[in-house]
């Protein structure tokens, strides 16, 4: 018990004595998440509109399968990026595997459907009754999506909450494309799972606390963003 | 706007068919649907609109096959006003943001008393409130159709008045077809030119509300205006 305590008491601390090191990991985890998360949101949001307020054939098919894959094993993303990216993979000559473009591309594949699938279920309840009242006033097609994006942002603002939540969190994608690699793709989660198992459980703690800190700090600076709109 | 609608059926599985041989609705006329509830007023609107595509039959539009959407407007009866201020879901009814259009929204808001509310957030306001804005945003430019669905259904009795009279200048002004459904046998009489009576999907009777109020020939007609006084 002792120890634990000791061990909160080092981090703390830690936290307030990082060297340029740990900055850069925190820097890079941002990146990495803030870029996943943005590119992801730009596919998945227009795409989960799209699909929750049409009818099209096949379309209960296809949301089977987005909500089969919003539980896809980020593992199992990650492996599947690094057999496309790695050196001797179809697109190995890239040269991007062990780069954080790579992380990107893993974050993004494990969060489209995350957000797709709960940007579906953000418009479908009113997509109806909004796109009646669209077609009643002759507003075109575009001034109709805005308007059904408009009406449903908080439940898809929340979607893109839960996407980022997952890519920050996103620990085996992360290491298998990444490779861990000091100053070039170690990121917090990775730095965790590497510190703990050579036994310096503070500096994990140390950085699971920060970023704890940094996940609240950037929700809550998003929904301000999304009050002051 | 001149409609024509020919042999127009619809059916909601074995539920309800809309059967109606033919109607035509003349430019510049104001027309009430009565009926009881479940008599295919709203379908017959939601069909006229274009919302609904009809199984078998046609309506045509002056010259054309398909609503016009710049030039008809539909008042749906599960009206809906968007997370904006009232001024900015009347301007949506107008097409744009001038300076002009801005004149048309809030002088819509002033016909139904409504000016006052211009910049209040339209979720804060009361259902008949909230309607009243609908009908503004419906009515705000010029239309050469315009489709009703029970607009004061959930409206105080002067401010039916009110947006009665709206609407009798509104189809003056630009010589607009309205087609207004309705419950309340009165509003159709001050209003409509002509009232069309529906029954389990058809249109039994049709005609001047005067003939058709004080001498139904339709035992149903008769039925349903029964409990209607004055
Ligand atoms: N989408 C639908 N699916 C199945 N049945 C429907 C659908 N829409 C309407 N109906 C049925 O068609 C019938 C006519 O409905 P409609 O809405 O046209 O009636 P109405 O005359 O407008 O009634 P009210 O006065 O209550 O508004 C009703 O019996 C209704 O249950
Ligand atoms: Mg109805």
């Amino acid at each position: 018990m002792n120890e634990i305590v000791n061990s909160f008491r080092e981090a703390f601390n830690l936290i307030f004595s990082f060297d340029a090191g740990v900055y850069g990991i925190i820097w890079l985890t941002l990146t990495v998440t803030v870029s996943s998360t943005a590119i992801a949101s730009v596919i998945a949001v227009p795409a989960g509109i799209l699909i929750g307020s049409y009818d099209f054939y096949g379309k209960r098919l296809l949301v089977r399968f987005i909500h089969a894959f919003m539980g896809l094993p980020p593992v199992v993303a990650g492996l599947v990026v690094y057999i496309f990216l790695s050196r001797n993979g179809p697109l190995g000559s890239l040269g991007l595997i062990f780069t954080p473009t790579a992380m990107v591309i893993a974050q993004v594949i494990i969060i489209i459907p995350i957000i797709t699938g709960l940007s579906i279920a953000a418009v479908r309840l009113k997509s109806k009754v909004v796109k009646e009242n669209c077609k009643g006033l002759g507003l075109g097609k575009r001034q109709t999506f805005r308007l059904l994006l408009h009406e449903c942002r908080y439940p898809i603002f929340s979607a893109i909450l839960t996407g980022y939540g997952r890519a920050i969190s996103e620990v085996g994608a992360v290491t298998l494309v990444g490779g861990n690699i000091q100053y070039h793709t170690r990121v917090m989660t990775t730095t965790i799972m590497l510190e703990t198992r050579r036994g310096n459980y503070d500096q994990a703690l140390a950085i699971g606390i920060v970023l704890i800190s940094l996940s609240f700090i950037i929700n809550s600076i998003l929904y301000r963003l999304q009050e002051g709109k | 706007m001149k409609v024509i609608i020919e042999n127009i059926k619809k059916s909601y599985s074995n539920r309800f068919t809309l059967d109606i041989g033919k109607l035509e609705l003349a430019e510049g006329r104001i027309y009430g649907i009565l009926g009881p509830n479940g008599s295919g007023k709203t379908t017959l609107l939601r069909l006229i609109s274009g919302l609904e595509k009809p199984d078998n039959g046609k309506i045509s539009y002056g010259s054309e096959f398909e609503a016009p959407s710049g030039e008809v407007a539909f008042l749906l009866q599960n009206s809906y006003l968007f997370d904006f201020s009232v001024l900015e879901n009347v301007l949506l009814g107008t097409g744009g943001k001038s300076t002009d259009d801005q004149k048309l929204a809030m002088d819509a808001l002033r016909e139904i008393g409504m000016e006052k509310y211009a910049n209040v957030r339209a979720s804060t306001l009361s259902g008949g409130e909230a309607q009243k804005v609908a009908i503004a945003r419906t009515l705000v430019r010029k239309r050469r159709l315009v489709l009703l669905d029970e607009p004061t259904a959930s409206v105080d009795i002067y401010s039916m008045r009110q947006v009665e009279d709206f609407i009798k200048k509104f189809n003056k002004n630009h010589n607009a077809t309205v087609v207004i459904s309705t419950h309340n046998p009165s509003q159709a009489a001050r209003i409509a030119d002509e009232v069309v009576i529906m029954w389990n999907g058809c249109i039994i009777e049709r005609g001047s509300p005067e003939s058709v109020f004080s001498s139904p020939c339709r035992e149903e007609t008769r039925q349903f205006l029964e409990n209607w006084r004055i």
